[in-house]
Formats: C-alpha cells, structure tokens, sequence
C-alpha cells in the first residue's frame, strides 16, 4: 500500500525523459575515466605552462652566468646544477622547453594538416589520384627517415621553421592513410549520397560533411606525432645538425652535456629526463583519448 | 607464390626511382649546393672552383648528371667522396659489417625477449608481471634512444668502469671473442630496447587475439599440455602478424643504429653517416641514403612474401 505513491514520483520527474548526451560532453567523460591518462594530461599542462612562463618563473635569466657555481651539482639554489659557465640548467631547461614543445606541435601540425589533405583527396576521388597519391606515400614510407631529415636540416639549414617543416613534411604519411581509410568507408554513407544529390560541391562535401566524422582517429595520432616530433627534433640537435642559440632545446642540452659526461653528468640527465616525462604523457594521453574517442571500446583493451 | 615476388618486385621498382629522383633533386635544388664546403676554404679562386665543378660534372645539365648519376648508382657506383676521395660505396660497405653486427646481435635479442615477455604478458594477462611489462614498455617507447644511450654510458663506463665506453674493441689488442662480446653489449641493448618495447606489445596483443579462439580450447579438452597449447598452437597463429612488425622493425633499427654508433663510437654506417653531414659529403651521403631505401624498400616486400608463406589461407594469384 505504501508503495504506490513512491512508485509514482519518478515518473513525473522531468529527468525520466530520455536526455541525449553530446558527443564532445561523451568523450570528456570517457577521458576523465581513464586515470593514468589524466595523471598525464594534468603534467604535460604543466610542463607547458612553465615553458610558456619561463620568462617570469625561471630563477635566473637566461644566459647570466653564475660565476661562483660553475659545473655546480643540483643544489637548493640550482635545481638542476649548472654548465661549465655557470648557467643554471633548470633555466635553460625551461627555455629549452619552449622550443622543443612548440616544435613538436607545430611539426605535428604540418603533417595532420598535409596528410589530412592527400588523404581525403585520395579516398574521396579513388582510382588514378588515389594510386598515384599513394605510390607517393608509399615513396615516404620506404625513405630512411632519420637519415633524410638530416640531410635535409644540413641542407636547408637549421632554423626553427625549417626544422618545423622539414619533420612536418616527413611525418604525414600515416595521418594520410588513416584519413584516406576512413573516408573510403564514409564516402559510401548516405548522408553523403544526399549531399551530393542536393549538389554540394566535392571540396564542401570532404571538409563539412565527411572530414569531421574521419577525425577521431586523426586526433589521436596526432597526439603521438607531437611525442615523436619532439624526439626526432631532440635528435637532430643532439647529434649536431639541428638548433643552435638562441634557439636552444632539450637536444641541443644534451649535445653540450657530452663533453661532461664524467665531470657534470646532471647535464645530460635533466634534459633528456624532461624529452622522456613528455613523451611518456603524450603516448599516455593520446591512449586515453583513442579510448575516449572510440564508441566502440568499452574500457580499456590493452 | 613466385609470380607474386616478381610483381612485388617490379612493383618496387618505381618507387626506388622515385626515391633516387627526389634524394637526386632535393639536393642539387639547394642553396650551396654540392661545392658548398669548397666556397668557405680560404684561398680557392673561381677558376679552381671551375675546375672542381668540371671534374666533378656539375657543370651539365641536372637531367644528364642525373641519369649519369643514376646509370652509376646501379652499379655501385657513388662517385668519390669529396673529403676522402675514395670510392663512397666502398666508404660505406667497408662500415656495414660493423653496423650489421650491432644491428643483428640487436634484432635477435629482440626477437627472443619479446616473444619470452610478449607470450608471458598474454598468459598471464592482468598479473603483476604483465602489468611490470605493461610500465616499462610504455617507458620504453617514449624514451629516447639517445638519452637511453647517454645515461648507460655515464652510469656503467664512465662511473661504474664496467664496461668500455665505446669502439668496437680494445685498440692495439689482438682479436678476442671475449672483448667484443663486452664492447658490445651496452650499445646492442641499448638499441634493441625501444624495438623490444613494442615487439613485446605486438606479441602480447597477438597472443591475447589467439588464446581465446576455439581451436585452443579443443587442445585443452584433447589433453594437450598446457606448454604445447601455448608455444606451439597458439604462438604459430600469433606469429602471423608479429612477423610482418618485426621485419619492418628490422629496417628501422638502421636509424637506432646511427643513434647508437654515435653515443657509444661504434665504427659503423650511421658514425660514416654522421661524419658525412658534417663534412657536407654528398656522395657518401647519397650512397647511405640510396642503399637503405633499397633495403627499407626489399624489406617490405619481404614481410608481405613471410606472411604468404606463413599462412597458407593467403593466396597469391
């Protein structure tokens, strides 16, 4: 008997209605889920923030030595050691890090950018493009590529556009066979049947209707291309033919740190330890986000 | 199954020419260009510029120096090095060895470790062990080889003394097995350890797709050993697509290895490499570069001929 009121109530709430969730609202939710990948994302915010701020939160200004510490091991006053002129490590470190993230950003940029193009031109027009487009990727795919981007960083000389450009350009080869995949299953959809019929043009037709559903795979190998620019740039300079100042970057550290291997091995250890955290967070959120970003996956299936 | 290597193989033909003609123009279009190291010297006068540019052939058409060039190529034929004026494909087969060996000792502890931890992490899925693999993975591929490298170097030869810092042997001692093996250990695991952290994925993932099918719980209810369910039944179908990784994976140890030879003085391709962009020694450069497409390219085809042969469902018509 005294149930029949409490069985009632909660048809009238407002909330029995079937409320839709949005797409973006759905993923978030996904990610927040995913632990490890949030524990990443909250330290790669702030790494980048310090860099970002390097100019006010650094202890020391860059490039003024300190000469009653040369070589000096990490101490209260240099959190990282210093150089053999007495720079503190964790300045340039900071410093080095504006350089490192925006190219590994902008590099991974140029090449979802690229490879987002050449992709839905292949997979959106097919037969001769498609073939000729992919041969073109496959002429990528099969240079050696650490050995091509130092050819072409002596060739073109180091500067931080052309390092930018020249990792961007050599990088998006798998962001165009992701794209061009995903557009081979949806051009075959019917909201695209229709908006050919309704005589949208091809170029409205690939950015408005089919690239924004191909672009959760993108985003996540996007992602890891930030991790794997950022090395390759780490690389160039650490073996001599990539930055120099003022433009330092973690690679360029670690380039100088090999004089010091036995005298100042703190050198070569924050640099290269600060590459590592945010690759490690960048492969760790991009996990995440393909976990979140796929409908399909129900928890993690690693 | 022979028809089908032929095609591949003229099929790779294009691309190889495609790759020779960008490496060929992307070079030449450049500014400085092939002489750049001669314009800086002091004391070199336009005529003896002149003269180098004829010797060298610079001065005709960039079509003809090409198909010159690339009529050369196939034969083995890279020009002279401009530092050293020796043959540059001589230069470079005379460091592969080196390289091949730091590569090869690399790739078989790979192989080996990867299928050992891949097949363990599968098994015991969820165990504390395979959680262990599942970390140091992860720290495995987002670790710079060279910062890996770097710190091995400072913490076992520079401050431990327990292995040598680098080169390939003691300098002046006669030839010992045993001295090798300890020049070389450091920098093989340091390049076979990224490869090994995702090779050690890939199995692992495999494995986890093939333990649950049908045909291994039929094993099981035959009363086949447990240790015969999972090497043999199981790892035979996982193998499929690891192979196809780990030849890939093969071709890419080239770029670990110029890493590697750098940081521990290995005298190999990748330090010949390395010299050659400092000194702007094209011709050597282009040989490195030529005969790694070469083999990135062969290596493909190989992985997709192993997985023909490998599973038989595959038919090549």
């Amino acid at each position: 008997m005294s149930l029949m009121p409490r069985r009632e109530a909660p048809l009238h709430r407002p909330q029995a209605e079937p409320r839709f969730e949005s797409y973006a609202h759905l993923v978030w939710r996904r990610f927040l889920r995913h632990r490890v990948a949030v524990a990443a994302a909250v330290v790669l915010l702030l790494i980048m923030l310090a860099a970002i701020l390097a100019p006010w939160v650094s202890p020391y200004q860059l490039g003024q030595p300190d000469l009653a510490a040369m070589l000096a091991p990490p101490s209260l006053h240099h959190p990282m050691g210093t150089d053999d002129l007495g720079i503190d490590l964790f300045t340039e470190v900071l410093f080095g890090g504006r350089v490192s993230l925006s190219i590994g950003v902008f590099a991974a940029l140029v090449a979802v950018v690229v490879g987002g193009a050449i992709g839905s031109i292949s997979g959106y027009f097919g037969s001769l493009v498609d073939a000729l487009l992919m041969r073109i990727t496959d002429v990528g795919l099969s240079v050696p590529l650490l050995f091509v981007v130092l050819l072409l960083s002596l060739l073109i000389g180091p500067t931080p556009v052309s390092i930018v450009t020249i990792i961007g350009l050599t990088s998006w080869m798998y962001p165009a066979r992701i794209v061009r995949s995903q557009f081979l299953t949806l051009k075959k959809r019917d909201f695209v049947e229709a908006a050919r019929a309704v005589g949208m043009p091809s170029t409205r037709i690939i950015l408005r209707e089919i690239f924004p559903n191909a672009m959760a795979p993108l985003i996540v190998n996007a992602t890891l291309l930030v991790g794997q620019a950022i090395i390759l740039e780490s690389v160039m300079s650490f073996l001599g033919a990539g930055l120099t100042p003022p433009n330092i970057s973690w690679g360029y550290l670690l380039n100088q740190a090999q004089s010091f291997t036995t005298s100042a091995p703190w050198l070569a250890i924050f640099p290269g330890l600060m590459i590592f955290l945010v690759v490690l967070a960048v492969n760790l959120v991009g996990d995440g986000l393909r976990d979140a970003l796929d409908p399909t996956s129900s928890q993690r299936s690693h | 199954m022979g028809v089908f290597v032929v095609r591949r193989l003229a099929q790779a033909v294009p691309v190889i020419f495609l790759i020779s003609l960008l490496l060929f123009f992307m070079m030449h279009a450049m500014p400085g260009g092939p002489l750049a190291m001669y314009v800086h010297q002091p004391g070199i006068t336009k005529a003896m510029l002149e003269q180098i540019r004829i010797d060298y052939g610079l001065n005709q058409g960039l079509w003809t120096q090409y198909v010159d060039w690339l009529g050369k190529a196939v034969r083995g034929d890279f020009g002279y090095s401009y530092v050293y004026a020796q043959p540059a494909a001589g230069m470079m087969l005379q460091r592969l060895p080196a390289t091949l060996e730091l590569m090869l000792s690399s790739f078989l502890i790979t192989v080996l470790c990867s299928f050992l931890l891949g097949v363990y992490s599968a098994v015991r899925q969820y165990s504390f062990g395979d959680y262990l693999i599942t970390v140091v993975s992860y720290f495995g591929f987002s670790m710079p080889t060279f910062w890996l490298g770097l710190m091995v170097l400072i913490l076992f030869s520079v401050h431990l003394h327990w292995f040598p810092a680098g080169g390939m042997a003691t300098a002046g001692a006669a030839f010992s097995l045993g001295d090798r093996l300890w020049h070389l250990i450091l920098p093989m695991l340091v390049l076979a350890f990224y490869t090994l952290a995702s090779e050690s994925r890939y199995v692992r993932s495999s494995m986890l797709d093939v333990i649950h099918q049908d045909y291994i719980r039929t094993a099981r209810a035959k009363g086949v050993g447990e240790g015969r369910v999972i090497w043999r039944h199981a790892l035979r179908n996982a193998l499929l697509p690891v192979v196809t990784v780990m030849v890939m994976d093969a071709a890419y140890l080239f770029g670990g290895a110029l890493i590697t030879e750098t940081i521990f003085s290995w005298p190999g391709m990748g330090r010949l490499f390395i010299q050659a962009i400092l000194q702007s020694d094209y011709p050597v450069l282009m040989a490195v570069v030529s005969f790694l497409s070469v083999v990135i390219v062969l290596a493909n085809i190989l992985a997709d001929v192993l997985y023909g042969l490998l599973d038989p469902r595959i038919q090549y018509s």
